[in-house]
């Protein structure tokens, strides 16, 4: 039952950008840095219309102001034989939700209005219980039916009456600033030639981003895969580092926690290169121009903090249906005649 | 290759001349002003036809991850929720959290309940000025967007209180921040509507399809007539009645509920269907008043596969448990309950000689079922101890009381299979009607012949014996407090009832009981025991009316005013 909104438009972006390019030492360096500072108005939002008008209307209300730098480097050089090109650039954004229907009524904790776009609604955890006393002298947790050690636990924070209650439940989640978008991009790299040969090396990377590996430590049959091995047990107590394996009555263990939340920052060597070009009076005799030897790799080394093995690019890949990133190493010759 | 530039060219062609330039200006084609609904009969009707819609019109109905999964009995000490979700509906009302987003009969219902009454109210504001051919009636579509309007607001009231009456559609234009009406002005909108609404449906004939004697042809079934007009009011008025709206206990108003009831029962078209146990699933029973008219349902999924029916029985979650509390309900088939000494009932043969509606809607250990018998014991003969196939401890698929409902399971119904049967919501049926009527009357005028003729009608047709003559006025109530909650039980009435008798705080948070089951040698060895908290409920005094939802609060700038204790 939702009325249609002839007034309904599009958002209207306004930003104010500044910028700087400048070149130095003899034009060896080069940079460009650009801050800006927009917000984005008039988003569509749910309205604020009573339910006793028995309708819905979605309105221009929604809210988003940002800002951020962009910001590109350049060095190049002849230092005798090599010629060194080093080269950097880098995106800082901050996103934050300035108006938003839908969020009176929720306690201060659980608004998105100030928080950051993709903010979490999750419990906050606190480890795992490792003996029923500890359980016993716990706020309730009653997202399951039972709670046994080996189990999250979690901090009680609100309640009915705004104050913690001794009940774990809805109002315990809070919402935080931590996203799945990460706050800042990145890439560098270098082009190095000496003589006939050259080297290409290329990072990349983000950070500021965080993921949510509940659904892959629970994935596959009955939870079972090869991440089960790192689950509790009585055994293995001390250095578990998920809660027990659960095959059923085990939404106490894949509720929206930070438990699950793991930084998504990672550096990448996305691609590194190195060739040799060969000397024309060996090319001469089988009539070639030119020819270029070279190898290299995609993807062959990252660094990351998921403590699971999974592409930090593309985390869910290979699980559900999306393709990793392959790994890749080559190996060349170009000529031209 | 003058193949190619041909289909170039035609390509550019058409590129350059396809897209008009309000290619993006998408005017309505098939959608269809309000106005102009309004000006074709056969629109006005589906129009006004869609204000069934919004009736609560199933068993399970609170989850808003499966919208079949939930029922207010789990609210009550009928029943609980295996699958302990908050997005089932059902746990945060137990927790007392009526104000949480997730307790859907609240936040759902008062939002669904008003796009009801907006539809009802814009085809009563516009069905006098439609022009109706003789393939429509006019009257009648009014009389039932009345009574459709009726239901809509007792649904508010019964659960709120006094809300905002609305007698014609507002728009957004419209200042929305209307003040609530008091509890007596919204009984009263409600009887207006239902009084208008009978006076069409008791006069008016329209060629084979309606007349007041005969009610809707087989094509019509499921529409409002005279009689479910008066049960609605019967069961208002009743509601109003009662401890919850009636503190000074005033007899008048338990003799208009009386009297109200007594009208259905002297129009003669209604009497119960002979079998109890069948009830739920007929075509056409002359027990039905209004029912939800839909097809037979099979146990592949959806409400019976889905909410009622264990995976050992090939369905995917019999999460309705009845409880052990329930249970004891029961009495036994000398018409004693089990707490008499006398009865004759033992703790370690729990399911003999009870009330035959004890069999008929519950599913219990050892219980023949489908062909084989229902297993749910724990059997410590093996290495490790095993339990029977239809219990799981610690799952959320099957029980966790060691019942099912066999009320709303037809046994022609195979989990996860085509095979089909009738399961009707049934909105009013003459059974109630006794009900309300013999509890009617015993407070207005205590326990007179006509209260144990009702009450044993209904105790007779279950194969009960009547009840004890000599009864005092206050055991009286008790009896037709039992009565209906063995009755009614899993038929949407437990929970109201005790809302409105004011008994929540009694009885909704005793301790809620679980019957264990462990196989000897012999037999079984029964003991009761209490569920784990998460199945324990919460219940405090200002939980009889339920809070109004706290996004209304808020959205009306202080206007709307909230329930006291919320």
């Amino acid at each position: 039952m939702s009325i249609d909104n002839p007034d309904i438009t599009w958002e209207t972006l306004t930003t104010l950008n500044a910028g700087l390019d400048f070149k130095l030492f003899n034009q060896t360096l080069s940079a460009s840095v650009d801050v800006f500072r927009g917000s984005r108005t008039g988003i569509l939002t749910a309205s604020a219309i009573p339910g006793v008008l028995g309708q819905t209307l979605t309105v221009n209300a929604g809210e988003v102001e940002s800002k951020g730098l962009e910001a590109a480097l350049q060095y190049d050089r002849q230092i005798g034989p090599v010629r060194v090109s080093l080269y950097g650039n880098v995106t800082v954004t901050d996103d934050r939700i300035r108006a938003e229907n839908g969020q009176d009524g929720l306690p201060e904790y659980q608004r998105t209005i100030g928080r950051v776009v993709g903010s979490r609604l999750v419990f906050l955890s606190n480890g795992i219980f490792q003996t029923q006393a500890e359980i016993d002298a716990s706020p309730r947790q009653i997202l399951s039916g039972k709670v046994v050690p080996g189990d999250i636990r979690y901090q009680d924070v609100g309640g009915v009456n705004g104050a913690p209650d001794g009940v774990i439940d809805n109002l315990d989640r809070v919402r935080i600033n931590q996203s799945d978008l990460p706050k800042a991009y990145f890439g560098f790299g270098t082009v190095l030639a000496y003589k006939r040969l050259d080297l290409t090396v290329h990072f990349q990377g983000l950070r500021g981003r965080t993921l949510d590996v509940q659904g892959l430590v629970n994935a596959g049959p009955s939870a079972l895969n090869d991440e089960s091995l790192r689950r509790w047990t009585p055994a293995n107590a001390a250095t578990a580092q998920y809660p027990r394996l659960g095959i059923s009555d085990r939404a106490n263990n894949t509720a929206g926690s930070d438990f699950w939340l793991v930084s998504g920052n990672y550096l990448r060597l996305k691609n590194v290169e190195l060739g040799v070009s060969l000397p024309t009076t060996l090319l001469g005799k089988y009539r070639l121009k030119n020819a270029r030897l070279y190898m290299g790799g995609f993807n062959l080394i990252s660094f990351d903090s998921l403590g699971l093995d999974v592409d930090p690019e593309i985390p869910g890949a290979g699980r559900g249906s999306s393709y990793p990133y392959v790994k890749t190493i080559y190996l060349g010759l170009r000529t031209s005649f | 290759m003058n193949f190619v530039k041909s289909t170039c060219f035609l390509l550019a062609v058409a590129l350059v001349f396809s897209c008009k330039k309000d290619f993006l200006q998408r005017d309505p084609g098939v959608a269809i002003s309000q106005e102009n609904v309004f000006t074709d009969p056969v629109l006005a009707t589906r129009f006004a036809d869609n204000s069934y819609n919004f009736l609560l019109d199933d068993f399970g109905r609170l989850s808003v991850l499966q919208n079949y999964k939930g029922t207010t009995g789990q609210f009550a000490d009928e029943a609980v929720l295996a699958d302990p979700n908050l997005g089932h509906g059902v746990l945060t009302m137990n927790q007392g959290k009526f104000l949480d987003g997730n307790s859907t009969d609240i936040v759902n219902v008062y939002t669904r309940m008003y796009q009801g009454i907006r539809n009802a109210n814009v085809t009563l504001s516009k069905v006098d000025a439609v022009a109706w051919t003789a393939v429509q009636n006019g009257p009648l579509i009014k009389a039932q967007e009345l009574f459709l309007r009726a239901f809509f607001y007792f649904e508010l009231v019964k659960r709120f209180g006094g809300v905002i009456l609305l007698d014609k559609p507002l728009t957004q234009a419209d200042n929305l921040d209307l003040p609530r009406n008091t509890y007596d002005e919204t009984v009263a909108f409600i009887l207006k509507d239902l009084q208008a609404a009978e006076t069409i449906l008791a006069a008016e004939t329209w060629g084979t399809a309606y007349s007041p004697s005969t009610d809707w042809d087989a094509g019509n079934s499921g529409r409002a007539t005279v009689g479910a007009v008066r049960a609605l009011r019967g069961r208002l008025l009743l509601m109003d009645a009662s401890p919850l709206n009636n503190p000074s206990n005033d007899a008048a108003k338990w003799k208009k509920a009386a009297d109200a009831a007594k009208v259905i029962i002297d129009m003669g078209k209604y009497s119960l269907h002979p079998q109890y146990a069948t009830l739920l699933n007929q075509p056409t029973s002359s027990e039905y008043i209004l029912i939800k008219v839909r097809g037979a349902r099979t146990g592949n999924g959806g409400m019976l596969g889905d909410f009622i029916i264990p995976p050992s029985f090939g369905g995917a979650q019999g999460i309705l448990n009845p409880t052990q509390n329930h249970v004891d309900l029961y009495e036994m088939s000398n018409g004693k309950p089990i707490s008499d000494p006398t009865a004759g009932y033992s703790p370690q043969n729990p399911y003999a000689n009870r009330d035959p509606r004890f069999y008929a809607n519950i599913l219990y250990n050892d219980a023949t079922w489908q062909s084989r018998k229902v297993a749910m014991g724990l059997n410590n003969a093996t290495t490790p101890a095993t339990y029977g196939v239809d219990y799981q401890p610690g799952s959320n698929s099957y029980t966790r009381t060691r019942y099912y409902v066999r009320k709303l399971w037809p046994e022609s119904v195979r989990g996860g299979q085509g095979t089909t049967a009738i399961l009707n919501f049934v909105f009013f049926r003459y059974g109630e009607v006794l009900l309300n009527y013999a509890e009617a009357l015993n407070e207005a005028q205590g326990p007179v012949a006509d209260v144990y003729t009702n009450i044993n009608l209904i105790r007779a047709r279950a194969g009960m014996p009547p009840l004890p003559t000599g009864l005092t006025k206050d055991q009286m109530r008790g009896r037709i407090q039992n009565e209906r909650a063995v009755e009614l039980a899993f038929e949407e009435a437990r929970w109201w009832d005790l809302l409105r008798w004011k008994k929540g705080k009694e009885i909704v948070p005793q301790t809620v009981n679980a019957m264990d089951v462990e196989r000897t040698a012999t037999g079984f060895k029964y003991t009761v025991v209490a569920l784990p908290a998460v199945y324990q409920r919460v219940f405090e005094d200002h939980m009889h009316r339920y809070p109004i939802p706290r996004n209304e609060i808020f959205k009306s700038n202080g206007i709307l005013k909230q329930n006291p204790g919320w």
